[in-house]
């Protein structure tokens, strides 16, 4: 629980593009973007292995401090309050990688669909129709949120 | 011309064939009576598109040629069924002139072509009975004209046919229009024959001043060739002043053409800058939506922690419990348990074996003290975490804003966006461009205008000054023809018909403001029995200009016309055409009918009234095509009673959306027409 700032955060290759085109567009950064799918994952219980796909996208480092408190409590709540199993920032980041993953392919089926376009560098987004897509994101956030 | 028949086919409203016959005799009023959009105009246009062929009324100036369909519509959608099948509408006039009953049938075929409707005109013809019963029949559109032209000429056919609301245009009518209704006007009062002879005299006498010239000598020989040229500079100052007229004529034509169309695009204009309007309110929404997604953008990240305060809630729920059983931070130091421990001592100095229960208590505080920097960091995160919660409504209450915000940016957007797309959609492309370019062309003739009228001035002043030096050179010729005892008869046949050219002329200009003092005292009298009593006694007279156009002065000889109602105006262009009748007439009446459309709209009751009094006395034929608002039961009751009503006609829709014609009784008209509702008058 030191907040380890020397961390390589992965994430899936095939979602380069994709953190390339929403940084800017949807948040500021890469840790935003990442704490929004792990969100999104744990939410919706949606936890996926990044296996051979995974790639180092950033530093754990560019990480706020409630990113990591939120981080901690969602593998805390996973382990039932051992704090033990937050001992390692490592593991701590590579459990919230899961979650990160899963939640992006959710976000990708549900809100991101119809924003994007398939390329052969993966998927990426259509910038013709994503002006509207920040408002959608927050509001399926928000909602999600309130409605549970 | 007294109409007898207007037999319609097919003709806009009208499905099939339907047939209108006109009073005329001692009861000359035939009253066709509908509710707005029945067809009555379609009745107005039947007649004038039978007259003329015109598709158009002055009231669809600012209406596409194209965009005016005579075929019914009924019937052209049925005829779409069948793959080139045509529709043949038409109208059939029946009139009497000068004895004579004249058959007047026009027709257009309307057909489908590529899924688009066309109309075209098919055939014309006229057929003229004598009284001795032989039939002329005429199928040459152009022979028809000229002889239809005999019968009501173009120019004037305004006076006569006309929509009530629209004839006070006679007061103001453009320099055009005057010039054109002033040469139909004076062709009424025969005053165009005057004019032909003047200028046949004037020829004349031009070969024989040549003549003349040709032998004279010396002094008078020099005084003919003068006169003879200062004549024939006259004339080319004529000819270039008439050039000019023309020209000015033509630009103001011009001028009245691009106005009209200038007119129909000044709402054009009204629309384009409402799109600049909408484009400028909507480039300032977008930048306030952008502004709304940058905020969006720094909180959506922020926002996403709403999403798991499940587990936040649950850790600090469990680290506040630590902290109040003091597992956290431990209320025992890890190292003063572990050397209590390792030398099996209390603090207070007994020994502690293990398996006691002290040394299992000690045991379970190792325990649960736990690593003492894990310990730190959860208190740490204890903190942290109850500040998270703590924000839980603000960030929650931001988020609603910033959708709200943007969901009415949105809306906003969307509306502009709308009224955009229909203000796009009315202006059409390229209006803005021809616009422009029309009010260049405008301007470009107006100056013109101008130009040629300082010129005309110039040449006229030039021509005075000619025509004094001819009036001198003619003395002078006189004289010294006299002092050399010349008396030849080329010369006095020269001077008879020089004498004769101007006793023409005169009598042409004493006739000329004879007729129009004789047309403005009649229209000033058939005014004032028109006007209520309150009104009587606010105009003097009504003044007839040079170019027929007309003023009113008041009693203090002020010119109001411009002061007066549209009411006003209307029943001084009604005097003014019953005047204009009466006069061609020599003092009987007129055989010409009044076909008016919306007769009644502009007067107040007093005023109809007066109308129904007085109207069908000065003309031959008065026929009325009016609404329910126009002729109540009070008008109806008024005619009846003046014993003049001969026919009415009442416009029936049919449940397919068309009219029928039903002659009704004038009795009928008066339990049919309604009375006045409460208030109106």
């Amino acid at each position: 629980m030191k907040m380890d700032g020397d961390i390589r955060v992965r994430t899936s290759k095939d979602h380069q593009q994709l953190y390339n085109d929403l940084k800017g567009l949807l948040v500021k950064d890469f840790h935003e973007l990442f704490f929004l799918t792990a969100c999104l994952g744990y939410c919706h219980g949606c936890h996926a292995k990044l296996g051979k796909s995974a790639e180092d996208r950033f530093w754990s480092r560019t990480i706020a401090p409630d990113e990591w408190y939120a981080y901690y409590s969602m593998v805390l709540a996973k382990n039932d309050m051992d704090f033990g199993a937050v001992k390692d920032d490592k593991a701590v980041i590579a459990e919230i990688e899961g979650y990160a993953h899963g939640g992006m392919l959710f976000f990708i089926e549900n809100t991101l669909n119809g924003y994007l376009l398939e390329r052969e560098s993966g998927l990426s987004v259509d910038k013709s129709v994503s002006q509207d897509l920040p408002r959608r994101v927050m509001q399926s956030v928000f909602e999600t949120a309130v409605k549970g | 011309m007294i109409l007898e028949t207007l037999t319609i086919n097919n003709f806009r409203q009208f499905r099939g064939k339907s047939t209108l016959r006109f009073a005329h005799g001692k009861k000359n009023v035939t009253v066709i009576f509908g509710e707005n959009g029945r067809g009555k105009t379609g009745i107005f246009r039947a007649l004038i598109f039978c007259l003329f062929g015109d598709r158009q009324l002055s009231q669809d100036e600012l209406v596409d040629d194209r965009e005016v369909h005579l075929v019914n519509n009924g019937a052209m959608r049925d005829s779409q069924q069948e793959k080139g099948r045509t529709v043949e509408a038409g109208v059939e006039l029946t009139f009497k002139h000068n004895d004579c009953r004249y058959t007047l049938r026009r027709t257009v075929q309307g057909l489908w072509h590529n899924g688009e409707r066309h109309e075209e005109g098919k055939e014309v013809t006229l057929s003229i009975e004598r009284p001795d019963g032989n039939c002329t029949p005429l199928r040459d559109p152009e022979s028809i004209k000229e002889m239809m032209g005999l019968v009501i000429d173009y120019r004037v056919r305004e006076y006569f046919l006309f929509d009530g609301e629209k004839i006070e245009h006679l007061t103001r009518a453009s320099q055009h229009q005057r010039t054109e209704v002033s040469k139909g006007v004076r062709n009424l009062l025969n005053i165009d024959g005057l004019e032909i002879a003047t200028k046949a005299l004037k020829h004349v006498g031009k070969e024989f001043a040549k003549e003349l010239e040709k032998s004279a000598t010396g002094e008078l020989a020099r005084t003919m060739k003068r006169l003879n040229e200062s004549t024939a500079k006259r004339d080319t100052f004529d000819e270039q002043i008439a050039a000019l007229a023309a020209d000015i004529q033509k630009a103001e034509e011009e001028i009245e053409d691009l106005e009209k169309k200038l007119k129909k695009h000044r709402g054009i204009t009204e629309l384009v800058e409402q799109r600049e309007r909408l484009n400028g309110q909507i480039r300032d929404i977008e930048h306030e939506m952008q502004d709304v997604r940058a905020v969006v953008r720094d909180k959506v990240a922020r926002t996403a922690i709403l999403l798991c305060l499940d587990p936040i809630r649950s850790v600090y729920e469990d680290i506040e419990k630590r902290r109040k059983k003091g597992e956290i931070p431990p209320e025992i130091r890890q190292d003063l348990i572990e050397r209590l421990l390792s030398e099996r001592k209390c603090i207070c100095g007994r020994e502690i074996r293990s398996g006691t229960p002290e040394h299992t208590q000690l045991k379970e505080w190792l325990r649960r003290v736990g690593d003492p920097e894990l310990s730190d960091a959860a208190l740490e995160m204890w903190r942290s975490l109850s500040g998270i919660i703590s924000q839980e409504e603000t960030v929650r209450s931001n988020a609603e804003t910033t959708l709200q915000q943007f969901g009415r940016k949105n809306s906003e957007l969307e509306r502009l966006r709308r009224q955009l797309s229909t203000v796009t959609a009315k202006i059409g492309e390229d209006v803005r461009d021809d616009a422009i370019h029309w009010e260049g062309q405008r301007k470009k003739a107006e100056a013109a205008v101008r130009k040629k009228s300082v010129e005309t001035e110039r040449l006229e002043e030039m021509r005075q000054e000619l025509d004094a030096l001819i009036r001198q050179l003619e003395a002078q010729k006189v004289k010294l023809e006299k002092e050399r005892g010349i008396a030849n008869e080329m010369s006095a046949r020269h001077t008879l018909v020089e004498n004769a050219r101007q006793a023409l002329v005169a009598v042409a200009d004493a006739f000329t403001k004879e007729a129009r003092e004789t047309i403005a005292a009649q229209a000033t009298a058939y005014f004032q029995t028109f006007l209520d009593a309150d009104s009587q006694g606010l105009f003097d007279r009504i003044q007839v200009n040079n170019d027929y156009s007309l003023q009113i002065m008041d009693n203090h000889g002020n010119a109001v016309l411009a002061n007066i109602s549209a009411g006003q105006r209307q029943l001084m262009s009604i005097a003014f055409i019953a005047s204009l009748a009466k006069t061609a007439a020599d003092g009987d009446l007129l055989q010409m009918p009044l076909f008016m459309d919306t007769p009644f709209g502009r007067l107040s009751l007093d005023h109809r009234l007066r109308l129904i009094d007085n109207l069908p006395k000065l003309c031959a034929q008065w026929i009325l095509l009016a609404t329910d608002t126009e002729l109540r039961r009070s008008e109806a009751r008024h005619l009846y009673e003046s014993k003049r009503w001969g026919r009415f006609y009442r416009l029936v829709s049919t449940p397919g959306g068309e009219t029928e014609v039903e002659e009704r009784s004038t009795e009928d008209a008066l339990t049919l027409i309604r009375e006045e509702e409460e208030g109106e008058s």
